[in-house]
């Protein structure tokens, strides 16, 4: 079966860019969002096995959007992948259920790196 | 400003900033894909002043304000040339899919985010060692002359009440481009500054 994803980000550039390393890996793309809204309403009708999330976006902040998840009761599996890199910022998006955090710029490789091992550490966990 | 502080608070700053802008020209080669350098740092308002403006040029500003606890604004400045070079250089062709329009808005979009992730590495850098919540909010890009630079730079300036001001200029020898990166800072950086330095 095909694994599906969403990617949210501002930019249409990264979103391409996100959404051919997913390709790669096998996903589907189903959607892409350049703003928070968008991304809330197309996650709840979706319901994507994985969500590419960008900190900021015009009208709210990734780690909003992940309270919101958390509010509703989703379990959407997060990774965040933004170019802010405080230490805080990355501590809360993981104790908000960010499943990973991924530092822009990134080598594609190490995005699919990423992927993979979340992947198997579903099988193993499953 | 840097010049009022005491001296070890001057070294703490300089510090920082040095260490930051070293990360940005990491960060830049890496989205290049080409080794950039630091060529030159300078401090102080006199130093946004400091821009060629004997050609005819045009030039991209890309700008980057900062929210949060500590407030200004930040540029990155190519000409049009370096702008154009970067683009067809280093844009992956395979993302491109759709029309010509949204061939457009890549182009736009991707040197965008060369500035937010540019200016998001001294963010972090303020924000981790001074411990401040701060963001760069989505990156703007303003074409203007090369005869209108420094007024544009000095409206900013006064727009913000900034008073810390620095400036760094990239060298990529392959990609032949030197982009000038400018911030300008409001005050609480100063007190931040002085409170990390009686701490030590």
């Amino acid at each position: 079966m095909n694994k599906s994803a969403l990617i949210v980000d501002d930019s249409i550039y990264m979103r391409k860019l996100v959404g051919k390393v997913l390709e790669d890996e096998g996903y589907t793309i189903v959607e892409e969002a350049s703003t928070g809204k968008e991304a809330i309403r197309l996650a709840a009708d979706l319901n994507p096995d994985i969500i590419s999330l960008d900190n900021i976006l015009p009208d709210m902040l990734g780690l909003d959007i992940l309270d919101h998840f958390k509010e509703e009761g989703s379990n959407h599996k997060v990774i965040m992948v933004s170019a802010v890199g405080q230490q805080r910022v990355v501590a809360k998006a993981i104790s908000k259920g960010a499943v990973d955090y991924i530092l822009k710029p990134f080598d594609t490789a190490e995005l699919s790196e990423k992927i993979k091992r979340l992947e198997n550490l579903e099988t193993t966990t499953r | 400003m840097i010049n009022q502080l005491e001296k070890k608070e001057q070294s703490l700053a300089t510090g920082m900033i040095k260490e930051g802008l070293r990360k940005a020209s990491t960060a830049l080669a890496s989205i290049l894909n080409s080794p950039i350098s630091i060529k030159k740092i300078d401090f102080g308002v006199d130093s946004m002043s400091k821009f060629n403006v004997a050609d005819s040029k045009s030039y991209d500003l890309l700008r980057t304000e900062l929210i949060g606890e500590i407030q200004g604004v930040c540029h990155l400045i190519f000409t049009q040339e370096e702008i154009r070079r970067i683009i067809d250089t280093c844009l992956p062709k395979e993302l491109y899919t759709g029309a010509p329009s949204e061939l457009e808005l890549m182009e736009l979009e991707f040197i965008t985010e060369i500035d937010n992730m540019v200016s998001a590495t001294i963010i972090s850098q303020f924000s981790n060692i001074l411990d401040v919540e701060m963001f760069g909010n989505v990156p703007s890009l303003h074409t203007i002359k090369s005869n209108e630079v420094k007024e544009y730079l000095e409206a900013e300036s006064n727009k913000y009440n900034s008073t810390l001001h620095f400036k760094s200029i990239f060298q990529g020898e392959e990609l032949e481009v030197s982009p000038h990166f400018t911030w300008m800072v409001q005050d609480e950086f100063v007190t931040k500054i002085k409170d990390m330095a009686v701490l030590q």
